[in-house]
């Protein structure tokens, strides 16, 4: 592997006002990401875990710019993108997807499932034509699990596993390098919530993507990921290989969390 | 062990009719709970484990559209058929429930207080208004908040998802119930408030002599906080028992796969075992 990662965070900053603040009535600014850095090397899996109100979907949502970067670089292959307007970085939407945490929410409900992953290979793939597209559907459906056949389905015709394989398929579509992994399991039964996961995996190993994977389940994201972040009021504490995390955890906010989880 | 459980349910099964069609949602569901005692109800979403708890107080479609039959007896009354009015002391006075969503399951637009409140005026015997605001508090600082009185004063959207769901404990015990319905009481909650609450559960039971319904998917859940468990697949109960036997030793395929697909710390697999592998394995055509 080459020394330069896929993607370099350094010293990430993203601010809101606080409510209530205005022009007469001077207020700090929230910080919902507070100088963060960290890599993500190619095709590998970058566990992020943290609590609601750590910062760690903030952090996801600025690498793909859907939160505004207050400061800080992100680098793509040694590129600053965290500067380019919506037009520039429209490139680099190919190379970053997304995926949601909500399977119900995150899917168009009037539109059908060739439609939602249309949408993305019109916008980056304008060239392409419409048999081709339907041709590229169907290959990405079978590839998440689901049959070519339920193309012309609509979301609600589907469980939220399923949906969640639609989400993945939608993210693959535009043959990314990164995907953002947002809570992609936390709203799924635990049964289905492994088939998403070896889903995942298998998509890795075969198509060489590499992964952000954020959730607040460290027993999920120690079993995916080859490095693992752990965020705390938008401060990364701690980060390092699973096994060191797992096994000789520094941070007093790493032991809570580990202690959290349920054992059996 | 008793001589008469607190709950003893038999042959309860739920139908739903629509369009002319019948689903069976669950059918032929047997337990017996005794006081204080925890039981667990375990399955995927549609086993039916909700169905049967909310089909005791028949917080369902009203006939002919969902048909509950079956026998739930509580305390020695016969709850399935029982009329309305009587149900309304049931439901929240001896069965009381808390939900997944803790955001959702109250009024936005009334204070926490407020609804609490309206619990005790409606089930306990009728008491002054300073007095009602004293349960209030006192119900809120039983289940560990702080500070009861701000709390009290505040609507659902200014309290966070642990803080909310622990008010909704407080509501569900200030009518001072036999059993206490949990339906995925944590799923939405952060890990280490999941543990919080699960550590008030505990105490709850441990205290009061409540018995608990916990219905979960989380294997985990069940381990560390019940007496006994049930596995529902499709409708149907395949497997009940102590926790310590159906963790340790899980007779049927669905209870493997599901003790199974769990990943746990510390235990590192190339692949998480799947519940359609072990009910692969276990039928023999395969």
């Amino acid at each position: 592997m080459s020394d330069q990662p896929l993607l370099e965070v350094r010293d990430l900053r993203v601010q809101y006002p606080r409510p209530g603040a205005g022009w007469f009535r001077k207020l700090e600014p929230v910080r919902a990401v507070d100088g963060i850095s960290f890599s993500i090397p190619r095709g590998k899996t970058v566990g992020l875990v943290g609590e609601s109100g750590s910062g760690k979907t903030t952090t996801g949502r600025a690498i793909v710019k859907l939160a505004p970067v207050t400061s800080g670089r992100i680098l793509w292959e040694g590129l600053d993108i965290a500067p380019l307007g919506n037009r520039e970085f429209l490139p680099w939407r190919k190379k970053v997807q997304m995926v949601f945490q909500d399977p119900y929410g995150s899917l168009n409900p009037r539109a059908d499932i060739l439609a939602i992953l249309s949408e993305p290979l019109e916008i980056h793939f304008p060239a392409m034509g419409r048999a081709d597209r339907e041709a590229r559907c169907a290959e990405l459906l079978r590839k998440v699990g689901l049959s070519p056949d339920q193309m012309r389905r609509h979301p609600h015709e589907f469980s939220g596993g399923q949906r969640q394989r639609i989400g993945i398929a939608r993210a693959l579509a535009v043959q990314p390098e990164l995907i953002v992994c947002d809570e992609p399991v936390s709203a799924l039964d635990v049964s289905v919530q492994a088939s998403v996961v070896n889903l995942l995996q298998d998509l890795q190993e075969e198509l060489g993507v590499a992964y952000l994977f954020i959730a607040h389940d460290l027993a999920v994201v120690e079993h995916i990921s080859h490095h693992i972040l752990v965020m705390e009021r938008g401060v990364v504490v701690e980060q390092g290989s699973p096994e060191r995390i797992l096994g000789s955890p520094l941070h007093p906010y790493t032991r809570t969390l580990l202690e959290a989880v349920p054992r059996f | 062990m008793a001589a008469s459980p607190l709950l003893r349910v038999r042959d309860l099964s739920v139908r739903f009719l629509s369009g002319g069609e019948e689903t069976v949602a669950s059918s032929g569901v047997a337990f017996d709970l005794a006081a204080g005692e925890i039981l667990a109800v375990v399955g995927e979403s549609g086993s039916g484990k909700s169905v049967s708890s909310l089909a005791l107080t028949r917080l369902l479609p009203p006939e002919p559209a969902c048909r509950v039959s079956g026998s739930a007896v509580l305390e020695g009354r016969e709850l399935i058929g029982l009329p309305d009015r009587e149900l309304t002391q049931v439901r929240g006075g001896r069965i009381a429930y808390i939900f997944q969503e803790p955001g959702t399951s109250m009024n936005p637009v009334y204070t926490v207080g407020f609804q609490i409140a309206e619990a005790i005026r409606t089930h306990r015997a009728p008491m002054a208004k300073a007095a009602v605001r004293a349960e209030v508090e006192a119900s809120l600082d039983a289940v560990g908040i702080r500070e009861p009185g701000r709390v009290a004063d505040s609507y659902p959207h200014e309290l966070s998802g642990g803080m909310l769901q622990r008010a909704m404990i407080a509501m569900a015990l200030a009518c001072q119930p036999r059993l206490l319905v949990a339906d995925e009481p944590t799923t939405a909650l952060d890990v280490t408030i999941q543990k919080q609450i699960m550590e008030l559960l505990a105490r709850i039971r441990r205290e009061r002599g409540m018995a608990i319904l916990l219905i979960t998917h989380n294997f985990g859940i069940v381990a560390n906080l019940a007496d006994n468990v049930l596995v529902m697949h499709r409708g149907q109960v395949v497997e009940q028992g102590p926790v310590a036997r159906v963790m340790a030793e899980p007779r049927h395929p669905y209870t493997r796969g599901l003790i199974g697909c769990i990943p746990r710390l510390g235990q590192r697999r190339r692949r998480l075992p799947t519940l359609e592998d072990s009910l692969r394995e276990s039928s023999p055509s395969a």
